[in-house]
């Protein structure tokens, strides 16, 4: 049947809808190729048809398969770049080693200019009242209270709060802090909140 | 349909179950298409079931190069049990995309049964869906559900624990990103096994 | 927040409290939550809101780090920017995912001066779209039979679905509005002052945007 490994390839993305896997090259080329076969086959076919009538209703019918296979095509794509998306929101402009070599080189392409594109938009806001911009990634919850206490989940280091005073973040160690100041971290995981 | 845009991976899936077929024009070469013939080619009056994707392209071909059948779930015998108690029924076994696969078939059913059909079951088991959503042993209630109604309930499900949650204590404390935990999750995993 | 502070609103020259802005705000955000399609922009009241919190935070640093009132105002602060970046970003979130159509109403509503989206809004959805089309290319599309490479805008949209349900709640008594039943049977009803219905979005649409009723 046609259009069949495009159907794997779609399927093998529905079954970890939570995370991002590798981008599959290897799968994509052979069913581009797939795809050129066809079309060569149609090519043959569309040239014999004064002959034969009826081929034209196979070419119609290779051509259907052929559409199919780019829709699925785009869709396992535009699927990722939603994924993609969700990390931006998450991670930051900066992704972790592990999880940027998922990402073919065009996606990570796509990651920096969405990324670049979203700086830009958040840089415009409030301008007019003389804000440098918001970081609508932060305060993505309502405030409940001013300060948090929160357990440090892995060593990050030095953090500068707004009032000037340095802390060391290591892992395991406790602290107060002012919830506008942590919960990009508790986001990435470095802190967690302790209720 | 909600679901039913171009790039819709649900929408793909479902047009890749089959349905059953009747060609009305010899097909050169496409013998493949029905498994029980050795020809290469398809000969007109082949009944086969192909997938719903490839059966829409040639049924909207003018002239129509195929007829479309309505596969057995969605025919009398089934329809009599659904409209009679839809609840008994394992949608999942039946089905998974039970609602979305019948909008395509209700369109080829002249008599408009299926569509009615369609709409009955989901107000049958709609309190079916309701319960699902609070129960406390949610695997097993949830198991008979079709792919959408899974869907349905587990965010209706969602939604009851951030209230139930937020009634308790009026407090929802910042947690770590979903993608950022489940990345980690699956590193810690995937260092364990070696 | 003091509430019996009055600020400018430069563009209409009309005085107006505080509390009124934010009470606009909160109920643009809602309205904006619950709509399935992008709504109007109120960067009016977004704009005028950032005033205000700044004029807050230069006051609360010239309060001592202990005091009590500082801390209530910044409680009030960061409230308030938890819904502004919420109400910004559920317009992103729906500029993305239905950035083609929005685009095309778009270019007509600027021609007629009705814009939905802020300039900045408009470049960014407009950028997405280019960053989209392009990867799509780059990855897939260049790489398929001559004959099917085109990047279809049409076939790729996405759109909205007007037909949902939502609950909402007349600011003020509303006549007339016409709904469509699924035979094709119209029918009538009337939204009195103040009083709740649920109701399929598309036909109350217009409502909701000229603030004749909030989605509640």
């Amino acid at each position: 049947m046609f259009a069949e490994k495009v159907i794997e390839l779609l399927k093998e993305t529905e079954r970890n809808p939570e995370t991002i896997d590798q981008f599959n090259d290897e799968k994509i080329r052979q069913i581009l190729e797939e795809m050129q076969l066809l079309f060569k086959m149609n090519m043959n076919d569309a040239n014999a048809t004064m002959d034969n009538k009826a081929l034209w209703t196979t070419v119609q019918v290779r051509h259907s398969a052929l559409e199919r296979n780019k829709r699925c095509l785009l869709a396992y794509l535009y699927n990722r770049m939603n994924k993609i998306k969700t990390l931006r929101w998450e991670f930051g402009s900066v992704l972790p080693l592990d999880v940027r070599e998922l990402l073919a080189d065009e996606e990570y392409d796509w990651f920096t200019k969405y990324s670049s594109n979203l700086a830009t938009y958040m840089r415009s806001l409030g301008q007019d009242t003389g804000y440098n911009g918001i970081d609508l990634t932060e305060n993505l919850k309502p405030p409940k209270s001013l300060y948090i206490e929160v357990l440090c989940v892995l060593d990050y280091g030095k953090l500068e709060l707004e009032d000037g005073d340095v802390i060391m973040l290591k892992k395991n160690s406790r602290h107060f802090l002012p919830t506008t100041e942590c919960q990009t971290l508790i986001r990435q995981g470095i802190l967690k909140q302790i209720t | 349909m909600e679901f039913s845009n171009y790039l819709s991976i649900t929408d793909i899936l479902v047009t890749n179950e089959r349905i059953p077929c009747k060609f009305l024009h010899d097909l050169p070469k496409m013998g493949f298409l029905d498994p029980s013939a050795a020809d290469d080619d398809l000969k007109a009056g082949t009944n086969a079931e192909i997938p719903i994707w490839l059966a829409e392209s040639l049924y909207t071909r003018r002239p129509p190069l195929v007829n479309v059948e309505l596969p057995k779930t969605y025919k009398d015998s089934y329809r009599e049990i659904l409209n009679a108690d839809a609840c008994t029924v394992d949608l999942h076994k039946l089905g998974q995309h039970f609602y979305e696969l019948g909008c395509y078939v209700a369109k080829h059913d002249i008599k408009g049964e299926v569509g009615s059909t369609l709409i009955n079951t989901l107000r049958q088991r709609f309190r079916m869906l309701l319960s699902a959503s609070v129960a406390t042993d949610s695997i097993s209630a949830m198991q008979p559900l079709s792919a959408s109604e899974r869907l349905q309930a587990a965010a209706a499900a969602r939604t009851e624990r951030n209230l139930a949650s937020w009634l308790q204590r009026g407090d929802c404390p910042l947690t770590t990103a979903n993608m950022v935990a489940n990345h980690r999750k699956r590193k810690r995993a995937e260092m364990e096994m070696f | 927040m003091d509430s019996n502070e009055d600020i400018y609103l430069s563009d209409n020259e009309e005085e107006i409290t505080a509390e009124i802005v934010l009470k606009t705000l909160q109920s643009a955000w809602q309205n904006e939550r619950l709509a399935p399609e992008i709504l109007p922009h109120r960067s009016d009241m977004v704009e005028c809101m950032l005033g205000q919190l700044q004029h807050m935070e230069r006051n609360i640093s010239k309060l001592p780090k202990t005091d009590l009132r500082a801390s209530i105002h910044k409680m009030e602060i960061s409230r308030i920017k938890f819904i502004i970046c919420n109400y910004l970003k559920i317009r992103l979130n729906k500029i993305e995912k239905y950035c083609i159509p929005i685009i095309k109403d778009e270019r007509q509503r600027t021609d007629s001066g009705t814009n939905y989206l802020t300039p900045s809004e408009y470049k960014y959805a407009q950028e997405y779209l280019l960053n989209m089309e392009n990867h799509m290319k780059n990855v897939i599309l260049n790489k398929v039979p001559g004959n099917m490479q085109s990047f279809d805008m049409n076939k790729m949209a996405e759109h909205p679905n007007l037909q949902t349900h939502v609950f909402l709640k007349a600011h003020e008594t509303v006549n007339g509005v016409v709904l469509e039943d699924l035979v094709g049977e119209d029918e009538e009803i009337d939204l009195e002052e103040g009083s709740q219905h649920i109701l399929q979005y598309k036909p109350i649409a217009d409502l909701v945007k000229n603030g004749k009723v909030q989605l509640v």
